[in-house]
């Protein structure tokens, strides 16, 4: 291999480790400085090249597969149908969450991943202690753990199964569960950016529903089946909000 | 075995995701459509995920992947030219970024390249691939990879010597 057959294979795979390049490069003083110049070069192109990798990419990933795969857990997780079939009361997000999402419609995307990572997982995330009204009536506790978080229950509720307050992004959130149409439907409070407008995400496995109120965001989540709409002017009627 | 895909799937996400987002950025210059086409690549390469027999070669089927919904989505249209300034996000807000001059002058340099010449060149400083892989990836010929690899840091010295980079004149 003569000097311009290693310059030119250097320009074009410089990493290349066969004996002709490598036998030059080492007994070539100019060819290794010019190939060293290479090295260089391409070191710094990688490091500019790594542009920042969004936060939450792998979990918008996964819940993209989980939401798009028709045959996912309907056999082999039951349980966590009974999970989906919940109600998200309060979910409080937090700043530093929504300050990492630029645009409202990821902000919203974002809340929808995490409520479901949050439904899937919720059991890691209880905080038994602590919570307001613990031991009583799940009607009169779910009342007292609104409260918690600035909503006021005036109104008639369909009878509440269980409330929780749970953790979220580290932050503290409400969580409680309804009997639906066709489930348990569960519901959370987000607390933190206030969409602009309702929104749907319907898929496979879940349907959820964000509707501002608040200083945050209620989600609401249930079997793609279930009329979560009936849910939320339920909750809409039911609950006033400080300002 | 529905296990073992899953783990399977997750091992790809968890490995491989920030180096396609990276690939998707360069290829799209644009942030909310690189990581739409990466969440697409992924959902596909879910459901396609039987047809992967050599662990080994995933790096590149999941690129590979990546470029056809990428043709599918994008090539027809007609894309609006990005200013370089809105490539480079604030500092402030994004500290891991390397925000040096020089790097700065790189990255222009590789944006001022023909988007034939630029991308093998992201997949093969950023992902590491060889020319062989890269003409798989792409569809074309080694030799063209080749070329196209020759010509594109041939232009990135000229590029950077002009920005007194303190890159020497290639000698070829």
């Amino acid at each position: 291999m003569n000097c311009l057959e290693f310059r030119r294979l250097c320009l074009s795979e410089p990493a290349t480790s066969t004996d002709a390049y490598v036998t030059h490069r080492r007994t070539c003083d100019e060819c290794r400085r010019f190939a060293e110049g290479i090295d260089v070069i391409d070191g710094k192109l990688q490091n500019a090249m790594r542009v920042p990798v969004p936060e939450n990419l792998t979990t918008r990933i996964k819940l993209r597969q989980i939401l798009g795969d028709e045959h996912k857990k309907r056999g082999s997780r039951p349980w966590q149908w009974a999970l989906a079939a919940s109600v998200f009361l309060t979910v409080t997000l937090s700043g530093f969450f929504a300050y990492q999402i630029r645009a409202a419609h990821r902000y919203a995307e974002a809340v929808q991943v995490a409520a479901i990572e949050h439904v899937e997982n919720y059991h890691d995330h209880m905080i038994l202690g602590g919570a307001p009204g613990a031991g009583a009536p799940p009607q009169e506790q779910f009342q007292q753990v609104m409260a918690t978080f600035g909503g006021r229950v005036t109104g008639t509720m369909a009878p509440v199964e269980r409330v929780f307050i749970c953790a979220m992004n580290k932050r503290p959130i409400a969580h409680a569960e309804l009997p639906g149409a066709s489930g348990i439907v569960t519901v959370l409070y987000v607390t933190g950016e206030r969409l602009a407008e309702a929104t749907e995400f319907a898929g496979d496995t879940y349907k959820v529903m964000l509707v501002p109120a608040g200083s945050g965001n209620l989600v609401v989540l249930g079997r793609p089946e279930e009329p979560l709409m009936d849910v939320v002017k339920t909750l809409k009627n039911a609950i006033s909000w400080e300002i | 075995m529905r296990r073992s895909k899953h783990t399977k799937f997750a091992v790809l996400i968890e490995g491989l995701s920030s180096e396609l987002y990276r690939y998707a950025y360069w290829k799209c210059r644009d942030r909310i459509q690189a990581e739409e086409l990466v969440q697409e690549t992924y959902l596909r390469a879910w459901k396609a995920l039987d047809s992967l027999r050599d662990a080994s070669a995933a790096k590149s089927w999941l690129f590979t992947i990546f470029r056809r919904e990428y043709a599918r989505q994008f090539e027809r249209k007609r894309h609006q030219e990005v200013d370089f300034e809105d490539l480079i996000e604030s500092p402030t807000a994004r500290p891991t970024y390397d925000t040096s001059s020089e790097a700065f002058a790189l990255r222009r340099a590789l944006a001022e390249l023909a988007e034939d010449y630029r991308e093998p060149l992201v997949l093969q400083v950023l992902g590491g691939f060889s020319c062989e892989e890269i003409a798989d990836i792409m569809n074309i010929s080694s030799s063209a990879v080749m070329t196209r690899l020759f010509r594109a840091r041939k232009q990135m010295r000229e590029l950077l010597t002009d920005d007194n980079m303190g890159v020497n004149e290639v000698s070829v």
